[in-house]
């Protein structure tokens, strides 16, 4: 049986998004710890282009490009799949942990009855087994599981793996697949595709940048907007700098604004109150700037920096933005 | 309208988790248990849905004895009934059982559309949703952030949320649908409805009475294997980037990247 | 004169009887009302019943906390007693021959109308002068006040030109002097002639004659004036339970049936049999409750001392009284004679969202200053918290912030979604013993907010050092302590509340505590007032006061440490609820160099820090922010040191200050830190 660990890519505008290449790095560790070859997969309309970049890393790329898998919809998704698992099975198949992967991938194990392992942030060889290890209980612990299938699933978050580019890039083949779609295959449609525009939900954010008293007024918070921006994160505020009508209610973090619980969270002139630790405590990370060493946002904090935010933010951002561009 | 709810009891996150001897699971002995936040915004969108269409919105669960709780919890918002799954052979099952043992489960009833949250808080997997719908054979929208049916045209639209925008997404009923947070404001449970709550019917099944081999089922049955826990190295906090303002804001952006890994 | 209207008396009877059955029927009507809310039992205590009645009915105590209205009222109020006892003397004496008055005791009594009758016609005018000249704002005018003061004015003055027209005609003899004289015997004519014991009535008298009324024209005018005044006595009468003048028989009544119960106590509900809870109809009040709603005047001084309606938010406790009183007026009359299970047939808004608004509802701070306030004694906290016990148990609806705060609280035993494992963690490293490794008859109870609150942990902490320092054995119970449901109960979560009561009240039980002491007033006073209706009946005491008790047995010995222009601001919940004002100042006498400030409002006047009743937890979105006023109010006295004695008042303090960019030049502090640094601990 050919011990075979499949990726399932992920891509958008015609891209090929990075978590894919994550995957693949993972997925070549897992061939090399395993003896396995890698194979990637591609489903879409009008992505057979984006082939050759996977044919760098993969021996084989099964590729299923037609119309009705524009969007991305559970029922064609899983039937395009099914056809190509006619052909050939891998172990272990990964996908992202992202919003379509998450949703993909249980309805294949429940199709396939194979094990799944979701939103891992990490898999290891372990007595040589393969054994997943996965965030629970709001991230306040971690599992360690094992497969007990033919085959393996796994859904792997995004940014955590850092890519490494193959060093003998492989030349795979590429295999095209044609799918035959019955109704129960198109049920689900998808009536409309919107961008978020610009603004992210703060409660949707995984990174938030917040505002407290020590901003001095409405104004300013035009660096943390820009800090936002550079991060992709959305804006908060505190219940002082909301009371003091700088920022709307709906931007309030705490108890009695939203709870949020972001990858990281940076607390910007925040002295840290209950009030507001109510609301963001549980965020993943926690970056406090104030000049007061005394703000028990501190205590809380991963990082903390005491200074004048107002020259610590716009660097950051400045830092940032060069990191980004390289 | 028949509304199928699935719904999970789970420890509340709040409290700090300590491990078992075994290193294997969670010390449960001081461990809150609540209804998993997801699947009250399930509960309320069943409940709006019975508010529009009349019917009658089912509680379905899998859980020790104590999940009974969970069910009066859901029971009290207004559900009319509950089927409480419990069996000591289901102990370990996986998410794949799980979602097999409610299908089994809701095979015998009648429904409309079943509803579930996106994810339960404590195993975070997400699975049992789309599972779910694979077994029953219906179609799925998972994450759902908004949610209308036409119980008339047979249809259910939402929304979900992917990575840099929504899809808005239409599929026959029977279907399931999972939910997001904020898809609505679940109620809270008056006091006559808590009362109420108390005598609600609840069917309590067993894995034979689904006509399930027990072997199926539990940690024998399932193909994801616990294989040991840990906690994440505790954090440093108070950590006070030193040096002037720029050279902070170097250090920091330097610790985004290799430490928080968020660029 | 007098003699010739005799022969008119049969109209008199007639219209006395109708007078009466107009009065009567009406205050029939509003009994009828009254009775259609629950039976409440107020047992007991007549003693107390009689006085309250006396201080605040007879000597007005409640309307002269105020001076100008006060004077005006009690003008008026005595002006009438004595007027209607004079009459009611006069009736006796003339019609049922009851002879009362002997020799010269009606000289007196003579004089005592004439004089009282000017005091209240004085009386009326101020009243006047001030409701349509000085209009404060917390009166609303309406045109049952014009009618009132102006009959009353009226009677008062034809009551003069009856008395003027009558010495005009050169008649000098009242009714009051002629029934006392036909007794007495012909000698004390003479001197009720004499203008010494009617100077008022003479005066009238001297007028008339002076512009030419006397002899027949006198008489005459006189005829028509009697009918006039009489008539218009009658009508009066006739309109007292149909008017704000129903406050005469109400209010007494009102101030007789005032609680008894610990003024911070809130009534227990049945949550576990009964099938609604609080009130959404106005029959499911007490009869008490309802007889406030008659008792009240609308005089707006609750409004006036609310904090509420002083930060514009649309309370208060005035307006919400009548409301309700107008709902009763229009929907009781429909309910009275119906069967109970025929009520629910009757149409009507419910009272919680359309009589009174949710927003007046969740703006209460359950301060209790318009109880204070009231001049009759009403109870304005137990209708709202009725009103949120409905809103919330019943119908689920609530400001959303507390969906979190029940939740937090149903996981983690206290307000934030903050494990309950973690209650403790204040404590560590001061070596303080729980009550499972230590027993010990006395509780150091920390409540919610010092345990978790960081800037209150440091008042947990000073009230832990002091008590070790003045070797008094404590325990605390760590983390199977659980709030104690106070606030719970405050925002109408009758039920959680009472479940955490009840655990409390077992764990208590199970250490054998006997004596409580805690930072918290809230938690004060739900121990000392609230606790008995579970069975735990403990020795409670805040820490002010034992501290206080600590200084006064020679235990700890204070040194004066502070040197700050400081002031004490009074909790609601330790001052108006218990009755504690004078314990935290004579510890902050003993500590300080400079003696202490006062806030302008202060003691049982002192204004709310705005975190009571559940508003904590709760968005102020409407109108000022309570606890900016009053962060105001010490800055406008340039203090640079608040003190405080209840977590809540000292974090609104320190939210106040920060607002008011206050936070460098003033400091707040809880009384215990600052006796924690005067005993260099």
């Amino acid at each position: 049986m050919m011990r075979n660990v499949w990726v399932l890519a992920e891509h958008t505008d015609g891209k090929l998004k990075r978590v894919t290449f994550e995957l693949l790095t993972k997925g070549r560790e897992i061939c090399a710890a395993v003896g396995g070859t890698l194979c990637a997969v591609l489903i879409g309309s009008g992505v057979e282009g984006m082939a050759p970049d996977l044919q760098k890393w993969a021996s084989k790329v099964w590729v299923v490009d037609q119309p009705s898998l524009e969007n991305y919809t559970p029922d064609a998704y899983a039937k395009a799949m099914t056809t190509i698992f006619e052909k050939e099975r891998p172990i272990m198949l990964l996908l992202a942990a992202s919003s379509n992967g998450r949703d993909l991938a249980p309805k294949l194990a429940a199709r396939f009855d194979g094990a799944l392992a979701s939103s891992c942030t990490d898999v290891v060889m372990d007595g040589g087994r393969l054994v997943g290890i996965r965030p629970v209980l709001g991230e306040t612990a971690f599992v360690r599981v094992g497969f007990k299938s033919p085959l393996q699933i796994m859904t792997i978050r995004p940014n955590v793996i850092p890519v490494t580019e193959p060093e003998n890039p492989s030349n795979g083949t590429v295999e095209k697949v044609d799918v035959t779609f019955d109704e129960k295959d198109l049920r689900t449609k998808v009536l409309e595709v919107t961008k978020a525009a610009g603004k992210v939900e703060l409660t949707e954010a995984s990174i938030i940048v917040s505002g407290g008293r020590g901003m001095g007024g409405p104004e300013n918070f035009k660096i943390l907007e820009e800090l936002a921006d550079v991060l992709g994160a959305a804006v908060g505020a505190s219940r002082s700098a909301v009371d003091a009508g700088w920022r709307p209610h709906s931007e309030q973090v705490g108890q009695t604004g939203k709870v949020v619980n972001p990858t990281l969270y940076i607390a910007c002139g925040i002295s840290g109150a209950i009030q507001h630790l109510a609301g963001m405590k549980t965020s993943r990370w926690i970056v406090a700037i104030n000049k007061d060493p005394e703000a028990p946002i501190f205590k809380l904090a991963d990082f903390g920096i005491v200074a004048n935010l107002f020259d610590v933010v716009p660097k950051l951002a400045e830092e940032i933005k060069t990191m980004k561009t390289d | 309208m028949n509304i199928l709810v699935c719904m999970k009891q789970v420890p509340d996150t709040a409290i700090a988790i300590r491990l078992d001897a075994e290193q294997k699971s969670i010390d449960r002995s001081e461990i809150t248990y609540v209804v998993n936040p997801f699947d009250e915004y399930a509960i309320e969108a069943g409940l709006q849905l019975k508010e529009k269409y009349g019917g009658e919105v089912t509680l379905v669960t899998m859980g020790p004895d104590r999940a009974d709780e969970a069910l009066r919890t859901g029971l009290a918002m207004g559900a009319d009934k509950g089927v409480h799954i419990s069996d000591p052979a289901l102990e370990g099952s996986d998410t794949l059982v799980t979602a097999k043992v409610l299908a089994a489960a809701i095979k015998g009833l009648p429904y409309d559309i079943v509803l579930c949250g996106k994810v339960a808080t404590d195993d975070n997997t997400g699975q049992v949703g789309p599972a779910l719908a694979e077994l029953l054979g219906i179609p799925h929208i998972s994450g759902a952030t908004t949610l209308e049916v036409d119980d008339d045209a047979k249809k259910a639209t939402a929304t979900r949320e992917v990575e840099g925008g929504f899809m808005r997404m239409e599929v026959p009923i029977p279907a399931v649908i999972t939910a997001e947070k904020d898809l609505n404001a679940p109620r809270y449970p008056s006091l006559p409805g808590i009362m109420k709550a108390k005598t609600k019917p609840v069917d309590k099944k067993d894995v034979a009475s689904l006509g399930m081999d027990p072997s199926s089922v539990g940690l024998a049955g399932s193909k994801i294997q616990p294989m040991g826990m840990s906690l994440p190295p505790v954090r440093e906090a108070g950590r006070i980037i030193e040096g002037e303002a720029e050279e902070a804001a170097k250090e920091l952006a330097r610790l985004l990247r290799a430490e928080v890994k968020i660029l | 004169m007098e003699t010739v209207m005799k022969d008119f008396y049969w109209v008199l009877w007639i219209a006395s009887t109708i007078t009466v059955a107009f009065f009567l029927y009406g205050v029939y009507r509003k009994w009828k009302l009254v009775k259609l809310g629950r039976k409440e039992e107020r047992p007991g205590m007549c003693g107390t019943r009689i006085k309250a009645l006396l201080s605040f009915g007879l000597i007005q105590r409640g309307t002269l906390r105020e001076a100008f209205p006060g004077i005006f009222h009690s003008f008026i109020f005595w002006g009438f007693i004595v007027l209607a006892v004079g009459t009611s003397v006069v009736f006796m004496q003339e019609d049922l021959f009851v002879h009362l008055l002997f020799d010269e005791l009606f000289l007196y009594g003579a004089l005592a109308l004439d004089v009282m009758g000017m005091v209240a016609i004085f009386g009326i005018l101020m009243a006047l002068f001030r409701r349509y000249v000085t209009k404060p704002k917390r009166l609303d005018n309406r045109r049952e006040d014009a009618i009132v003061l102006v009959a009353l004015l009226l009677i008062l003055l034809t009551g003069y030109f009856v008395q003027g027209l009558r010495i005009a005609t050169d008649d000098n003899m009242g009714p009051l002097c002629r029934t006392t004289a036909e007794l007495t015997g012909e000698d004390i004519l003479e001197r009720c002639q004499d203008p010494l014991y009617s100077p008022v009535g003479h005066a009238f008298g001297g007028f008339f004659l002076a512009v030419g009324i006397s002899g027949g024209l006198a008489y005459n005018i006189w005829f028509g004036m009697w009918w006039f005044h009489l008539a218009l006595a009658f009508a009066t009468v006739a309109y007292i339970p149909y008017s704000k003048l129903l406050h005469m028989i109400a209010s007494p009544w009102n101030i007789f049936w005032k609680n008894t119960r610990p003024y911070g106590e809130i009534p227990s509900i049945d949550v576990e049999t009964a099938e609604t809870f609080g009130v959404s109809k106005i029959e499911e009040f007490t009869q008490k409750q309802l007889l406030d709603l008659y008792a009240c005047t609308r005089c707006g001084r609750c409004q006036d001392a609310c904090p509420a309606s002083t930060t514009d938010k649309p309370l208060s406790p005035k307006k919400l009284l009548q409301d309700l009183r107008d709902h009763l007026d229009e929907v009781g009359p429909k309910l009275v004679g119906l069967k109970e299970d025929k009520r629910d047939e009757v149409e009507r808004p419910p009272i919680p969202g359309e009589v009174v608004k949710d927003d007046e509802i969740w703006a209460c701070t359950t301060c209790m200053a318009c109880q204070e306030a009231c001049p009759v004694l009403e109870e304005v906290l137990d209708k709202i918290v009725d009103m949120r016990r409905n809103l919330v148990l019943m119908e689920s609806r609530f400001p959303q912030e507390l969906m979190q705060f029940f939740q937090n609280m149903e996981r983690n035993f206290n307000p934030w979604p903050i494990g309950w494992d973690t209650r403790a963690d204040w404590a560590e490293g001061l070596d303080i013993k729980t009550m499972a490794d230590s027993r010990a008859d006395t509780l150091l109870w920390i409540g919610c907010v010092a345990s978790f609150d960081d800037r209150n942990k440091r008042v947990s902490t000073a009230v832990a050092k002091i008590l070790k320092k003045a070797g008094v054995r404590f325990s605390i119970l760590g983390t199977e302590e659980k709030c104690c449901g106070e606030t719970l109960r405050r925002v109408g979560n009758e039920y959680q509340a009472q479940m955490l009561m009840k655990e409390n009240v077992e764990i208590l039980k199970k250490y054998g505590v006997k004596r409580i002491i805690t930072p918290c007033p809230h938690c004060f006073n739900t121990f000392k007032n609230e606790y008995p209706q579970f069975g735990g009946e403990y020795e409670v005491w805040h820490h002010t006061e034992f501290i206080d008790k600590l200084v006064r047995d020679g235990k700890i010995k204070l040194k004066r440490t502070l040197d700050k222009r400081s002031a004490y601001h009074d909790s609601c919940y330790l001052g108006r609820h218990n009755d504690i004002y004078d314990q935290p100042r004579s510890i902050l006498k003993g500590v300080s160099k400079r003696g202490l400030s006062e806030f302008e409002r202060t003691k049982n006047k002192s204004f709310c820090c705005g975190a009571g009743g559940g508003r904590m937890w709760l968005e102020e979105n409407i109108g000022k922010r309570i606890n900016e006023e009053r962060t105001q109010e010490a800055l406008d006295l340039k203090l640079s040191l608040v003190a405080t004695a209840c977590p809540y008042c000292l974090t609104m303090f320190e939210d106040g200050l920060k607002a008011k960019d206050a936070v460098e030049s003033v400091k707040v502090k809880d009384v215990a830190e600052l006796v924690s640094e005067s005993l260099g601990l």
